[in-house]
């Protein structure tokens, strides 16, 4: 009914007009999120090129004066740090248009392209199978808080939250090492896949190595999904249908259904998807405390050792991956929840 | 019965209050009773546990944890507040400009700019400024960076909650009677926004003393100068976990969960209050 109703040609024509203005702005906020990564980039200091230079020496190689002097040319032209700024800026700007974002620093000669797509899978599977899991879990959580809200045992869960919630994540994480590594001696999984298959195998191997990290994720998460649910289950409590509802003698159920749980879904089926858009840039905290192999640990050692093309190359899929979703979650929006409409409309 | 009601009702708020204000005691008056500076190291005997004389024990770095949770609390709630006071004034000042003004290209480029800002991959820069001047970066410095980098997701808060006030009437006979958008917002918004101020303040001590910590176990703020994050990056160096020593990680710790807890209890209850009173 509602998705006819949007596509009749009255709402189609701002619809578009909308989309196209989005896409627009989009494109502006991606330019700007990566001017700024990449001028901070450019605040420090250190050179990353003498730096490779001086490791390279370092190894032991004898090499004459002018054959240094040459190397350290040919090193600054393939960085590009010879040109000045605007010129290293433009041609940043070309690699992200072109998705190549040159030599790697920390890992010589290896581009950094090849990096980031051996890490991008282990990111993404701890990721998307926390996400999932703290979304469903907390949701529905949080749903049946708010209904029985006035029980004395859903109080003391709340409470419980209320100590986990405000909590950094860091110090979550560290507990949990310490309880399942330190305590009770849990084997977490320590093998490493460079090529990934798609075989029960290679999925066995991961779980086992992300089990721990996914699991301090999820605690953290469920608490947050459930506390904003059970917020937003409230605030639907106290709408006049609800109470019309309890009035009537609905069985809890149905009031769980269709009263309050839909309304709390609309709004969290789209946090969802934006925290979904959140999980390209890799889990940097989780990844560092647990030793994980994802983008996060690279993007950690790229930022002590200056490697400006894999940093600048994982921070354009993070801010392409958050932009992108919020604006699919625009338009998707309307078909989702029949109350919004964009322009024209009644 | 209706006292009586109310009484139970922010009873854990009262609670709560009670307990920030006895930490912030705490951790200012302890300092006062020692006669030497709480950064020192080796001022004390090494890796005792709990004592009469040291009651929460002393640390591998010998430094009694009692003191050391004073000063670190200390220094974490005043890099919390600073920090929180920068970026609620600059979040505010950003947001509500862009969701007062009439003016439709201020309006654009200062909603842009809030976007741009919210979609930035934000601890991984943080880490990197943070890293590039970590030998000079003290408190305030820390405090400005996190200011900085993070106002990008309160401004947006602020600007919707302003475009919702900008359609009431009052707004109308304010713009009619002449008022400009800076004697609007003043005079007529704040009594509106304060609430949302007080309530945002908070939120932004739990935020940002939780990236202090965050960014002190990466090893990347002042280190001599003990914080909670300090504190869990030194027993990760001296391997406290595995040598048994409980006592330098659990009360730095149990202390700091309660502060956020009652922060946290506080700020809630402030949030329900205020709806009442406004409907």
């Amino acid at each position: 009914m509602s998705l006819k109703a949007n596509l009749s040609k009255s709402s189609l024509m701002p619809l578009m007009h909308n989309i196209i203005e989005r896409i627009i702005l989009m494109l502006f906020t991606i330019w700007t999120g990566l001017t700024i990564a990449f001028l901070v980039t450019r605040l420090s200091p250190r050179n990353p090129a003498e730096q490779l230079l001086s490791r390279i020496l370092a190894a032991g190689t004898f090499m004459r004066p002018e054959e240094i002097e040459a190397m350290r040319r040919t090193i600054m032209e393939l960085f590009g740090f010879d040109k000045p700024l605007w010129e290293q800026y433009i041609y940043f700007l070309k690699s992200v248009l072109s998705f190549r974002f040159g030599p790697s620093l920390l890992n010589f000669p290896v581009s950094a392209n090849d990096i980031i797509a051996v890490y991008m899978p282990w990111t993404i599977f701890l990721m998307l199978m926390s996400t999932i899991i703290s979304w469903v879990i907390g949701v529905v959580v949080g749903i049946f808080m708010g209904i029985w809200d006035k029980r004395r045992s859903i109080r003391a869960i709340e409470y419980m939250f209320i100590i986990i919630f405000p909590l950094p994540y860091v110090v979550l994480a560290l507990a949990f090492l310490i309880i399942f590594v330190g305590i009770l001696r849990i084997y977490v999984g320590v093998a490493y896949i460079t090529h990934l298959t798609l075989s029960l195998e290679t999925f066995l191997a991961m779980l086992s190595r992300a089990w721990l990290p996914a699991l301090s994720i999820i605690v953290l998460s469920i608490v947050n999904w459930a506390m904003g649910s059970l917020a937003l289950a409230r605030t639907a409590k106290k709408e006049p249908y609800v109470f019309y509802g309890v009035i009537r003698g609905l069985p809890t159920t149905a009031l769980l259904k269709r009263y309050v749980g839909k309304n709390v879904l609309i709004l969290q089926v789209t946090a969802l998807a934006l925290s979904l858009g959140n999980i390209f840039g890799g889990a940097l905290v989780t990844e560092y405390i647990f030793n994980y192999p994802g983008l996060g640990t690279v993007l950690y050692n790229s930022i002590v050792s200056n490697d400006f093309n894999t940093m600048l190359g994982i921070a354009t899929y993070s801010i392409l991956g958050v932009t992108i979703a919020s604006v699919l979650i625009d338009m998707i929006y309307p078909f989702i929840d029949p109350r919004v409409r964009y322009g024209g409309g009644e | 019965m209706e006292e009586v009601n109310n009484m139970v009702k922010y009873l854990d708020m009262k609670m709560s209050i009670a307990i920030v204000i006895v930490l912030i005691l705490y951790s200012i008056l302890v300092p006062f009773t020692k006669s030497y500076d709480p950064r020192t190291w080796n001022v004390v005997p090494r890796d005792t546990p709990p004592s009469l004389q040291y009651p929460f024990g002393t640390t591998s770095t010998g430094q009694d944890v009692f003191l050391l949770t004073a000063w670190a609390l200390r220094n974490t709630l005043l890099l919390g507040t600073i920090a929180s006071i920068m970026l609620v004034l600059i979040s505010f000042t950003i947001g509500s400009i862009a969701g007062a003004t009439r003016n439709s290209l201020l309006r654009a480029i200062l909603t842009y700019l809030i976007d741009s800002f919210c979609i930035i991959p934000f601890l991984p820069i943080l880490i990197m400024v943070a890293s590039l001047w970590r030998e000079r970066l003290g408190i305030i410095g820390t405090a400005l960076i996190i200011a900085v980098l993070g106002w990008g997701g309160q401004s947006r808060n602020v600007r919707s909650v302003i475009m919702g006030l900008r359609e009431r009437t009052f707004t109308y006979t304010a713009t009619f009677s002449g008022y400009s958008i800076f004697k609007t917002i003043y005079k007529s918004y704040l009594p509106y926004i304060v609430q949302w101020l007080s309530v945002a303040f908070i939120f932004g001590i739990i935020f940002c003393t939780g990236l202090e910590t965050t960014l002190s176990v990466f090893g990347i703020t002042s280190l001599e100068n003990p914080t909670i994050g300090t504190i869990i990056f030194w027993t990760r160096e001296y391997q406290a976990y595995l040598r048994g020593l409980w006592w330098w990680y659990t009360f730095p710790l149990i202390f700091f969960i309660i502060l956020l807890a009652s922060l946290y209890i506080i700020v809630r209850r402030l949030i329900s209050i205020f709806i009442i009173r406004e409907v």
